[in-house]
């Protein structure tokens, strides 16, 4: 059976088919992304396709995700003409509704609309590609894997928001991190590079990407603490969110500065970060270069900061699982990014993190990759991320739970 | 008779201190209650020496403690900084007793000038600089606590401490790293509030929680009330509570909750930190009743056994410093009694030597 899944982020629409084999060996066998949906600029949008190795580029207009997905799926069943058995979406963030991956039916699908603004860029997204796969496969099964899900084992002490329960409850005011299928991925990938299983790791991962970033704690095959708390804004210092910051501050801002409550979102979400410090880039990557150059005065901060809250978290997280036996890297900037990497792992002897540092410069950015030194008590690891392999494999897992209950 | 006062941004203390000797008493936040205060005092010539615990001001102070001249006076009117009602308290006391009290000596204890120092990365925000420019950045506190615990801590060490973390434990916990004597980070920050959750402070909490309060019509005060005064431990006890009520409640799951929490935020703070300075040499425990969280601490302790820390419980409990630390420890473990009052009558004594 063939697997379609569909990978939204805010401006992109990834997919990938897999084929699903008798002994879950998985295939990909047709791949692609939609760029630059929405967005306007002197580029253009486009839809690149990928199939035996070979890729195609279509530039076409893209005002929108669903008009991405539909687009995509005219060229899986006119261009190539592959049968779908199964479609998956990631689902950014379930509002607490969810804890795992689920089949769309209709009482599902009213609770997906209802976590509508808790993710209110990503949520709406992912909705309206599942809308349009419903329109054009009206009979085909359809589920959703959940971002927020790995994290809905995070204990009490490290989720809770310490304001008045009824306040908490009404609002449903809790730490739902963000990144999970990701960091689903990477314990997994990491247990197989070591050889090992995920419950006899504790592991820190840092979730580095061009957008978004985040630190998770894993311990015992379960996430148990990370860097986004209720929203994304939260943690680390991230190419235009602020991440940590006094709750007060804002308060003070918008009654002393004036600012109205969604100007000072706008500040916090796109104006702030990197883009907020350095005052020229939300690219880590440019603030490396500019730094190296010593052209801009705010460079250095701005790299120092992303570097110090990353450490701090790192910290952190390693206190409360009383040691660490691996230090994982993923997405686009954590896997590509030796400079990143090398400040982190600065001054770590402490807890055992020994960097080698003529490994971390050759990492490779396509298989996991290991960087630690052959003393290092932590085995320091890079690994690509594969979103979507990680949401066919929970749509593999429900046919399977699906089959069982039949039997 | 050194007379002390610390106005706390909620209520106004003050402290009459002679031989070692303090009498304090604590009275809401007014802007007329020092008259009152120094009229009660009756002679007034026996007061060698005033001492105000200034709480905030954005006047970049090099020193922590300093003698009041009519033109540092000036300069801090200038420089009120972001709580101008908490200033406004402030001079009134100030100008109250300067003019009743002339011949005494008026000595100001600047509790954020502490972190000062703070390198960039941990003394602002990552928000556009140009709000970094204007002040908008961590001052932190209870500075004057650490450096007092950290002076005495390196007083009675027979090896150099470069590393250290220093926690105070209380109503108002938080946590400082410490290099080579000076501050480097901090667990509060542009307020008090953010950090370990306080007494009734909610300490670090996702700031999207404020726009959406905002977005169901609260208005800023209420928020700040909210936020500042109905959260922390108080919210989850459902009652008012300081940590020592939590720790002596009867047991229950609002107890276990929020020791829970509690612990977990003072032990990954301290983890946050070691990773700052890059490992440790020393844990520094401070409290006033320090005998009342020892539960607290050796739980702390016995998280940090994997950086190489074992400590005892000592022997001689009446020393206001005692050496927690195990004879195996790879890492010195500290815990020292504090009073405000003591600390700032030391402070002001030692500038008042100095001038002489």
């Amino acid at each position: 059976m063939n697997v379609l899944v569909f990978n939204c982020g805010s401006s992109s629409l990834n997919y990938k088919i897999f084929q699903l084999g008798d002994n879950k060996d998985d295939k990909v066998i047709l791949a692609g992304k939609a760029h630059r949906i929405g967005v306007i600029g002197t580029e253009s949008s486009f839809i690149e396709h990928e199939f035996e190795g070979k890729s195609q580029k279509i530039t076409v207009s893209l005002e929108n995700h669903r008009q991405a997905a539909a687009l995509i799926i005219k060229y899986i069943r006119e261009e190539k003409n592959i049968d779908i058995g199964l479609i998956g979406h990631r689902f950014v963030h379930s509002g607490g509704y969810f804890n795992k991956s689920v089949f769309i039916d209709d009482k599902s699908l009213k609770k997906l609309r209802q976590c509508r603004p808790f993710a209110p860029i990503h949520n709406p997204i992912s909705l309206s590609v599942i809308d349009e796969s419903k329109t054009a496969f009206p009979q085909l099964k359809q589920y959703v894997a959940f971002d927020s899900a790995f994290h809905s084992t995070i204990p009490p002490c490290a989720y809770t928001y310490p304001l008045p329960e009824k306040i908490v409850k009404k609002f449903r005011f809790r730490k739902y991190g963000f990144h999970g299928l990701s960091y689903l991925h990477t314990m997994h990938q990491t247990a197989e590079f070591l050889q090992t299983s995920p419950e006899q790791l504790r592991i820190v991962a840092c979730h580095l990407g061009t957008g978004g970033s985040s630190v998770a704690a894993i311990q015992n095959d379960r996430s148990i603490d990370t860097s986004m708390g209720f929203s994304p804004l939260t943690g680390l210092a991230m190419s235009t969110r602020c991440g940590d910051i006094d709750p007060m501050l804002t308060i003070y801002l918008m009654s002393v500065y004036g600012y109205r409550a969604d100007e000072m979102q706008e500040l916090l979400e796109k104006k702030s970060g990197l883009l907020g410090i350095s005052g020229f880039s939300s690219d880590i990557r440019d603030i490396i270069n500019i730094t190296s150059k010593g052209e801009k005065e705010q460079a250095e901060p701005a790299l120092n900061m992303y570097v110090h809250r990353i450490k701090k978290y790192i910290g952190g997280y390693i206190t409360i699982m009383g040691g660490l036996d691996v230090l994982a890297f993923t997405d686009d900037i954590g896997v590509s990014n030796w400079l990143v990497r090398e400040k982190i792992c600065d001054s770590m002897n402490w807890c055992g993190v020994g960097l080698d540092k003529e490994m971390n410069r050759r990492a490779d950015s396509e298989k996991t990759y290991r960087i630690n030194k052959k003393d290092s008590k932590v085995s320091i690891l890079t690994v690509p991320p594969d979103e979507e392999r990680i949401i066919f494999l929970e749509g593999a897992k429900l046919l399977q739970t699906l089959k069982e209950k039949s039997r | 008779m050194i007379l002390l006062f610390d106005n706390d941004m909620s209520n106004l203390s003050f402290c009459r201190a002679e031989n070692s000797r303090f009498h304090s008493e604590t009275r809401a936040f007014s802007t007329d209650c020092c008259d009152d205060i120094v009229k009660n005092i009756g002679d007034t010539e026996k007061i060698e020496a005033v001492g105000y615990l200034l709480r905030h001001s954005t006047e970049p102070f090099e020193k922590q403690v300093v003698s009041l001249s009519p033109q540092l006076l000036g300069s801090l009117r200038q420089n009120t900084g972001f709580f101008p009602e908490y200033s406004d308290v402030t001079f009134k006391i100030i100008d109250c007793c300067m003019g009743k009290m002339p011949k005494a000596a008026h000595v100001l204890i600047y509790d954020t000038a502490f972190f000062n120092r703070l390198p960039p990365e941990a003394g602002t925000y990552a928000v556009p600089y140009e709000l970094s420019k204007k002040g908008i950045r961590r001052y932190g506190g209870f500075g004057l606590f650490h450096s007092w615990a950290v002076e005495n801590v390196l007083a009675s060490a027979k090896s150099p401490l470069s590393k250290i973390i220093s926690v105070y434990i209380g109503d108002h916990t938080n946590v400082a790293a410490v290099k080579d004597g000076i501050a480097v980070e901090t667990s509060m920050g542009f307020t008090p509030v953010e950090g370990i959750l306080s007494s009734t402070g909610c300490g670090d909490i996702d700031p999207t929680i404020v726009f959406y309060l905002q977005s169901v019509g609260m208005t800023f005060s209420q928020i700040t009330q909210l936020l500042s005064c109905q959260s922390g431990l108080t919210a989850l006890m459902g009652r008012q509570a300081g940590l020592a009520d939590v720790i002596n409640a009867p047991a229950c799951t609002a107890k276990d909750a929020a020791l829970d929490i509690y612990s977990y935020q003072v032990k990954r703070y301290i983890g946050s930190f070691i990773a700052v300075l890059g490992g440790v040499d020393a844990v520094i425990f401070l409290a006033d009743k320090p005998d009342l969280y020892s539960l607290v601490i050796s739980q702390i302790c016995r998280q940090l056994e994997f950086v190489g820390l074992k400590y005892n419980i000592p022997a001689n409990k009446e020393d206001f410093l005692q050496d927690l630390t195990d004879n195996a420890s790879l890492v010195k473990v500290f815990c020292l009694k504090c009073n405000k009052w003591e600390i700032m009558v030391h402070n002001i004594r030692r500038l008042l030597d100095k001038e002489k």
